[in-house]
């Protein structure tokens, strides 16, 4: 009774990983100029319009948003553009790999929202990365 | 107290929450994902015949595609580099899509339609490949309608390739 409803714990873990993407774009941001700059502000602006839009989801369905970590670990200091470019690159990759979890357990219009949510990190992942993945999002089918 | 410790377990995390007051607020290197599923393969053991259908359908629109790349790369052989490597991964979706040949007990009776013989392509690179980008742009938006209809494991391969197909006219685009 407890237990919230599965889109409920499916929105909170796809907001949870689209405040750390925010912090990381934050971080990213300072390292980059130029172009870098501009594409690190609008994917940080888009993550945050996506994560107010899930915020608004969970409200509608009484549910308290899960706010942000005070912090969060990054997988290795962020000194340079070139580990901006990678930062960045590694965090669209697992934020595509949440939100194409959630297409699994969405259904109608939300799992619309989880396509729309997988695509727009692929991109982003292949824009920084310049180059492409065949499976975004699907870790069983990554390549070696 | 930290975010960590209230979730559900086996939940995949973009970055691990930094411990409160760690180091005097430096952050912390730890490798934050569960990277990997359980399950190496998340198709279900018998799928029924609409969904082979509905793979089938999609499949052939995923190797026109692919048919498309390959008309181009006759055309300007010296884009064979880049765009071969976008075209195999149509075929990889293909594939993932038809899934093994031996367990197609249907197969023989409903084969996969022949791909429509693909447009013609234009007198210039840059024309074949905004062409390209456009094709993938309108596959992208069909697989995601497809995956609104789908059951949720085929849902989610269909999103995984209409991701794809987006980022791979992303990154034509950005060559134009």
């Amino acid at each position: 009774m407890t237990r919230p409803p599965p889109a409920v714990a499916v929105l909170q873990a796809a907001l949870a990983a689209e405040h750390a993407v925010v912090f990381g774009y934050g971080v990213a941001g300072a390292r980059l100029s130029g172009d870098a700059r501009r594409r690190a502000q609008r994917g940080y602006d888009a993550h945050r319009a996506r994560r107010d839009e899930l915020a608004a989801l969970l409200v509608e369905r009484a549910a308290e948003p899960e706010p942000p970590a005070a912090s969060y670990a990054l997988p290795r200091p962020v000194e340079d553009a070139r580990d901006a470019v990678e930062l960045l690159t590694l965090l669209e990759e697992r934020l595509a790999a949440v939100w194409a979890d959630a297409v699994l357990e969405l259904r109608g219009d939300l799992r619309g929202l989880a396509t729309g949510g997988l695509r727009d990190a692929a991109v982003a992942a292949a824009l920084w990365r310049r180059g492409s993945v065949p499976f975004p999002g699907l870790a069983e089918r990554a390549q070696q | 107290m930290t975010r960590r410790g209230s979730r559900p377990p086996g939940r995949r995390e973009v970055l691990a929450a930094g411990a409160a007051g760690a180091a005097g607020g430096a952050l912390a290197l730890a490798g934050g994902l569960a990277g990997c599923l359980p399950g190496a393969d998340r198709s279900p053991p018998h799928p029924p015949d609409p969904e082979l259908r509905r793979r089938d359908r999609v499949a052939a629109e995923v190797s026109a595609l692919a048919a498309h790349y390959d008309a181009v790369v006759a055309r300007f052989p010296r884009a064979a580099a880049e765009l071969s490597t976008l075209a195999a991964e149509h075929l990889a979706h293909a594939d993932a899509l038809r899934g093994p040949r031996t367990a197609r007990p249907s197969a023989s009776a409903s084969p996969p339609s022949a791909p429509p013989d693909p447009a013609p392509v234009p007198d210039t690179l840059p024309a074949a490949v905004a062409d390209l980008a456009a094709a993938e742009r309108t596959a992208s938006r069909r697989r995601n309608r497809q995956s609104a209809e789908a059951s949720p494991e085929l849902a989610r391969l269909l999103a995984s390739i209409a991701a794809c197909e987006a980022a791979h006219a992303a990154l034509l685009d950005t060559r134009r």
